[in-house]
């Protein structure tokens, strides 16, 4: 795609965020962390959606081999650590996230990273995808790490009585996991302090987030896809809340000022999936050129709710049923249609990941009903988050261009 | 019945077939995840309809479904575009087993709204709670039946079922058991056909078949003295493990076994025929197999009649073996190392269906254990729609051929 006409060749489309070197610090320092714990026999790899409060009071070192697969995506080595385990006779149709990973604990020196620390206990839970308890128990078996699944069923509509009892008895389970394979007594206090810290760093999250209504807005899709990391992988310690003073300062200064994310905001958009993360710059810069932003996405707006007051592990247990993920089709097209309505979006870009079911089967009829709901045209590209070999630029490109076609 | 020379000719047949099992049925539900409520459909005047991938199907689900979405979802689909299920009251889709048939429900009631879908959310642990949760689950899917379908549950159609039901199991099992115990005592192409007809439509008179072949085994076994190993490896197999006193007798012909998940048996068993047939090894026989629709709905324990019905019905459901749909790879992989050293194995077919998540995700490690103990394998590649079946029997000719010759 041409540069717009509009900016100079000098002047970048988009502008970077100055608290992007607090990120990758506090990111290198949560690396280096996972290492010494692993050390320290107290790290635990754990999947995004996780009630994670409940390891960190227990001192335990969490780290995300989503978040590595993101990082395995971005160094474009996707589809050699994806190749590993493919070795092994994993399907190249299973999630790229997952294979990644497990390639990755089979060829650590070929990893980026040298790939996760080794692991004292795999925590996995089901309110994401029903993938990710499938892979942990294939990462266990080349590890010996034990899992414990935190089982928390789908929901449709309210929450019933039995599934928040059952997803209670799951944490109360967990802790007992924890108690014995972490040799550590239970500390009702301290969870409460971590929900408490939790609490505070998602508000400050949501609160850049909600930012983004303003026009311009104040950060395009790779700026939140980037910033999410602690919001992933430090919820319940200082360290994230110190991460989103600084970026929220940010954030309200840009809107103060008038300053957006991109230089020459024309069209907004709503982003839903994972994004490529092999090509998550040229993707949203080259737009970014073209005057398209993404005040919004479904994504990052997943980890948005605060743990109520109240007895700590029903609370934990109703935050963690209720992600929308774990809700069906329906409650995903409403805060769709609401994040369009609010953030006053022009239309949306689906992107269909292959490796992603929960996320991306159903986006058919969700296109067809935002636009019967909203009115804004949509349009699904299609591709993976990590296997670049699922990408088809030239295709992609073409789809955007024909959304961007019809909204001009 | 012998094995129809084409897989056209099987397709048709079984068209056929399903057509006059439940010609005389009222009221049909559907299901396709194996562990559906038989009994408590029936208890509310139901006939439960396991719905079949069709292999001739027309695919029709491009307008609604990624390419990567299960190829029994896509299946299952393209035959409701096509009207091509039979006359359903309503449909059950599970819930919390994987994403493809989770989104799936959802897609479906969005593309036809007229049909009444109904959900039954499954937990991924067994456990005390997860049976209690269940058993909640189980309550408000007979309440919905009784409101949105009008038929109350009634008890004592609900015994007669869990009767109806467990009798189709033992004999089932015993049949499956007598197998493992001499392969060639019965076609597992036939055992397959039973199962097939059985799910399609429970009946007393389908029931009287499977357990007059049942029976015709076990005076068989009982003349060979091997009744007290049958019945050992039985409940042996009904515990989720094999007894150590069960010796296998070694035979000259390979013993086989196949793995894998909801495909269909009856269709792995025609392929597997027309293989050996092709590479002149007439005798040889599957030993054992574990997949979902044989060997995982019939060795689910029965209900018992003493307790709360929900209850008994989830702790039934949640005793289902070697499940990849609930937590516990390291359980079914040691399952697995005993089955290969006591039924001694010697090849093994593994089944996949693609995009099936469950099951693709267990399938390097069965190859490693397979690899360990000497038992070789072949990876056969098995969608419903899959068009070149004669490659796919080439595969296992291969395979066949291959282990004779060791």
């Amino acid at each position: 795609m041409a540069p717009d006409a509009t900016t100079t060749p000098k002047e970048k489309a988009y502008r970077k965020l100055n608290t992007s070197k607090l990120l990758r610090d506090t990111m290198t320092l949560h690396i280096l962390s996972t290492k010494q714990a692993s050390q320290q026999g107290r790290l635990a790899w754990v999947t995004s959606g996780f009630p994670v409060e409940i390891p960190v009071a227990f001192d335990v070192t969490a780290a995300y081999p989503e978040q590595y697969g993101a990082i395995v995506g971005s160094e474009k080595c996707g589809p050699l650590l994806c190749g590993f385990a493919e070795e092994l006779g994993f399907s190249q149709e299973l999630c790229s996230y997952a294979r990644s990973s497990i390639g990755s604990v089979k060829n650590p020196q070929q990893s980026p990273l040298t790939g996760l620390p080794t692991p004292q206990a795999l925590l996995a839970c089901n309110n994401i995808c029903g993938t990710v308890l499938s892979w942990y128990e294939a990462v266990s078996e080349m590890t010996g790490a034990p899992v414990y699944l935190v089982d928390i069923p789908p929901l449709e509509g309210d929450q019933p009585s039995h599934h928040l009892s059952y997803a209670k008895s799951k944490l109360e389970g967990l802790i007992k996991f924890l108690s014995q394979t972490f040799n550590q007594d239970y500390d009702e206090e301290k969870l409460i302090q971590v929900a408490e810290l939790s609490n505070e760093a998602i508000s400050l999250w949501t609160r850049a987030l909600e930012a983004c209504r303003h026009k311009p807005t104040p950060l395009n899709c790779a700026d939140r896809f980037l910033s999410m990391a602690p919001i992933v992988a430090l919820r319940g310690t200082q360290q994230a809340i110190s991460f989103y003073q600084a970026f929220l300062a940010e954030v309200q200064d840009r809107v103060k000022n008038n300053v957006g994310a991109i230089v020459d905001e024309k069209v907004r958009l709503l982003w839903d999936n994972i994004p490529p993360w092999f090509t998550i710059y040229n993707f949203f810069n080259t737009l970014a050129k073209k005057g398209v932003s993404f005040p919004a996405d479904s994504y990052t707006h997943a980890w948005s709710a605060n743990i109520p007051r109240g007895e700590i592990l029903e609370s934990i247990a109703k935050v963690y049923s209720n992600v929308y993920l774990n809700k069906g089709l329906t409650a995903k097209i409403d805060k769709m249609c609401s994040l369009i309505k609010d953030y006053d979006l022009e239309g949306f870009v689906l992107f269909s990941v292959r490796s992603c079911k929960r996320y991306s089967l159903g986006q058919m009829v969700t296109k067809e009903e935002i636009t019967r709901r909203t009115g804004v045209p949509g349009v699904i590209i299609e591709g993976d988050m990590v296997d670049s070999q699922q990408y088809n630029e030239a295709q992609v490109e073409t789809r955007v261009e024909a959304l961007l076609e019809m909204i001009v | 019945m012998s094995t129809p020379l084409t897989y056209d000719a099987l397709i048709t047949a079984r068209q056929q077939e399903v057509q006059e099992l439940i010609a005389a049925e009222h009221g049909l539900i559907g299901y396709i995840y194996p562990h559906a409520p038989l009994e408590l459909f029936l208890a509310h005047d139901f006939t439960p309809i396991l719905l079949w991938a069709e292999p001739k199907i027309p695919s029709a689900y491009e307008a609604s479904l990624q390419t990567f979405c299960c190829a029994y979802s896509r299946n299952l689909f393209s035959q409701r575009s096509k009207e091509r299920l039979p006359p359903l009251n309503a449909i059950l889709f599970p819930g919390g087993t994987c994403d493809s048939l989770q989104n799936l429900g959802d897609v479906w009631r969005a593309r036809f709204p007229d049909d009444t879908v109904l959900r039954l959310t499954y937990p991924v642990a067994n456990d005390d709670m997860a049976v209690a949760y269940l058993a909640e689950e189980l309550r408000d899917l007979s309440n919905h039946l009784e409101v949105i379908l009008g038929k109350r549950f009634v008890m004592e159609r609900y015994q007669k079922a869990v009767a109806l039901i467990a009798e189709f199991k033992a004999a089932a099992q015993f049949i499956a058991v007598a197998r493992i115990i001499r392969p060639s005592i019965y076609p597992y192409f036939e055992y397959a056909r039973l199962i097939r007809k059985f799910l399609t439509a429970p009946s007393l008179n389908m029931l009287t078949e499977i357990e007059s072949v049942a029976t015709h085994l076990q005076n068989e076994l009982r003349k060979e003295q091997r009744l007290p190993t049958t019945e050992a490896l039985r409940h042996g197999l009904l515990a989720g493990h094999i007894p150590d006193q069960i010796e296998i007798q070694s035979t000259e012909e390979p013993r086989i076994m196949i793995i894998g998940g909801m495909v269909d048996p009856e269709g792995v068993a025609f392929h597997f025929n027309n293989a050996k047939a092709n590479a002149d090894l007439e005798d040889l026989e599957i030993a054992f197999d574990l997949l979902s629709f044989t060997y995982r709905t019939t060795f689910t324990k029965a209900p018992n009649l003493h307790c709360n019905p929900f209850t008994e019905m989830a702790q039934s459901i949640l005793s289902a073996p070697a499940e990849p749909t609930q937590e516990g790879l390291h359980s079914r992989l040691t399952f697995l190392r005993r089955v290969f050293e006591k039924l001694k194995i010697d090849g093994l077919i593994i089944c996949e269906q693609s995009f099936c998540d469950p099951d693709q995700f267990e399938v390097p490690d069965t190859l490693k254990l397979a690899e360990q103990k000497k038992v070789l394998s072949v990876r056969v590649p098995l969608d419903p729609e899959f068009s070149d079946r004669a490659r796919l029997e080439g595969r296992i000719q291969s395979f066949l051929e291959t282990l004779t010759a060791r």
